[in-house]
């Protein structure tokens, strides 16, 4: 009863193209409504995911490699206990990191993190301070020799005009502190544009005396194997003031804090799929139905509904392939428009 | 030789609570070869029959044998392909596809039928030319006039020699003069290829043509009677 399998007829798809190219605009407008619909989704997904992104490089720059932290349950932290790390746990890799939070008195102010780091124990973390600055190591030497220098991210500085040798007024508790521009660092920050937090890096001695820390860091970053663990358990941690947490534990403050700023994209999102898949199937319905009469008139004629399904499905293919196209190019135009506000 | 037997049919439309019973308990044969044309008002149920003799449509209860196969039995598609192989329809409105050339239109039904061979586009070229539209083989439907649409759907009919045309009001759409001519055309075309025709027609001057008459009177009355030759 059957026509023989793998035949392909030729005037069925002849009909239904030729329909496509004599109605230029209703094949144009279902392109347009899929590519609004593809871009809308795309763009969405894009600034979604640099936004992510740009937190992890965010709170990657700030621990770094960092696998532990040490800290101490009364605040600040002794640095005689840094010497015991090293003395009686034999830990090496480690660095001690003073960790303020403080406002960058400029325009409306910038809430940035300051981070006071020894430059001699930090390539082993963060590779910033000792690596990236821009040009030869100058900066370095003036970070080390002088007092009040720091570094600060080279977008940070192209955003607030902020040049080498430029004093910066930082509100620090009650006070107000003075620092003086000694570097940029090249930060992953760049990668989205996006920025959750900016910070400051200058010598730990320079954050000590900037904060009155005395003998004190506010933790002692680690980089630790399992049994290095297990000594520092059964030596250090003897004192009952300190614990240690792992990098990961220390995140989950900052990540619950930006939890709202993710659920709201993701949100988003959501919107932007369900708007997007809304614009397409209503793209397509619009192709199918101007062509009810062509489809009756084939069904007329001796084709079955087999046929006339595979006819729509190629002709929607052939549209949402265009509009597809379309729509990622815009997609990603649109994106890059939504990362830039 | 009974072509067509009709037993028992009965079909209903529904129209929200109301039904409207349109054939009630038809009983029929046409034979091979002949002309039966379907009289009646608009409305009386011909239409019906011929979509339910085609296989566009299926009766709510009764059989249809057409040329020894009962097409009530069949599912959907394969309908759809006994109708193509099987019946030539031709249409009050035509029903040309209008993205397809004349020439294209009858290639179609040819396709559809595995005759799309040397001798089914001899077939469709000898047609076009009997209907006098060889010249316009190249035109779309849209730019031909209802006469000249109508001939093309005559010929679309009968390219691939099915073994019945059933024609729904074939000069409906059209002035008196071109009607006849359609007339004479599908007239002499199909006996010309010794067809079996059934057309529906309200028009009571085709009865002359005619070897069976059935006149729809009334909802479920079907007077059937044959000419005089």
């Amino acid at each position: 009863m059957y026509p023989p399998r793998g035949k392909i007829d030729h005037f069925i798809p002849k009909a239904g193209l030729r329909y496509l190219f004599t109605h230029p605009w209703q094949t144009f407008l279902s392109s347009i409504g899929i590519m609004l619909g593809v871009a809308v989704i795309l763009s969405i997904d894009i600034a979604n995911e640099s936004s992510g992104k740009a937190f992890d490089i965010s709170m990657e720059s700030v621990t770094g490699k960092t696998t532990h932290r040490l800290l101490s349950r009364q605040g600040d932290i002794d640095l005689s206990t840094y010497i015991k790390l090293r003395t009686e746990a034999g830990i090496t890799i480690s660095a001690p990191v003073i960790e303020e939070n403080v406002k960058i008195l400029i325009g409306n102010g910038y809430t940035a993190t300051f981070l006071g780091l020894d430059p001699f124990s930090e390539r082993e973390f963060r590779n910033f301070i000792s690596a990236d600055l821009t040009g030869d190591n100058t900066e370095l030497s003036q970070l080390l020799s002088s007092n009040n220098k720091v570094l600060i991210p080279e977008s940070f500085a192209r955003e607030a005009k902020l040049t080498i040798g430029d004093t910066l007024s930082l509100k620090w508790g009650d006070g107000v502190l003075r620092v003086v521009c000694a570097g940029l660092i090249k930060s992953n920050e760049d990668v989205s544009g996006n920025r959750i937090e900016q910070f400051l890096i200058s010598d730990i001695e320079t954050a000590r005396k900037l904060f009155n820390k005395g003998n004190f860091v506010s933790h002692i970053d680690l980089i630790l194997t399992p049994s290095e663990v297990e000594r520092i358990t059964k030596t250090i941690l003897s004192n009952p003031t300190l614990q240690l947490s792992t990098a990961e534990k220390s995140n989950e403050t900052a990540k619950s804090m930006t939890e709202a700023f993710r659920l709201n994209l993701n949100a988003m999102s959501l919107l932007a799929l369900i708007v997007g898949l809304f614009l397409i199937y209503n793209a397509m319905t619009f192709s199918v139905v101007q062509r009810r009469r062509l489809l009756a008139l084939l069904r007329a004629a001796g084709v079955t509904q087999k046929d006339i399904f595979i006819q729509v499905m190629a002709e929607s293919i052939f549209i949402a392939s265009i509009g597809t196209i379309g729509g990622i190019v815009g997609g990603i135009f649109l994106g890059k428009i939504m990362l830039g506000l | 030789m009974h072509y067509i037997e009709i037993k028992n049919i009965n079909k209903s439309f529904h129209e929200g609570d109301t039904v409207h019973k349109v054939l009630d308990d038809v009983n029929l044969h046409l034979n091979e070869g002949e002309l039966t044309i379907l009289l009646g008002r608009r409305g009386s149920g011909k239409s019906t029959l011929l979509n339910l003799l085609s296989g566009i449509d299926i009766p709510d209860s009764g059989q249809i044998f057409m040329n020894s196969t009962e097409i009530t039995l069949l599912r959907e598609p394969a309908r759809t392909i006994f109708r193509r192989k099987n019946v030539g329809f031709i249409f009050q409105f035509f029903n040309l596809i209008p993205t397809l050339t004349v020439n294209e239109n009858l290639h179609l039904a040819l396709e559809l039928t595995d005759n799309f061979t040397p001798e089914g586009k001899e077939r469709a070229k000898f047609l076009l030319n009997e209907v006098g539209l060889y010249d316009r083989r190249n035109s779309y439907p849209d730019v031909l006039s209802g006469g000249e649409q109508q001939r093309i759907a005559i010929a679309r009919a009968l390219v691939h020699n099915p073994g019945i045309i059933l024609a729904d009001e074939p000069t409906g759409n059209l002035d008196f003069k071109t009607a006849d001519k359609v007339i004479e055309i599908l007239d002499d075309l199909v006996k010309k290829n010794g067809k079996t025709m059934v057309m529906a027609t309200h028009s009571r001057e085709l009865t002359g043509l005619a070897d069976r008459i059935i006149e729809f009177k009334g909802k479920s009355i079907i007077v059937s009677s044959q000419r005089q030759n």
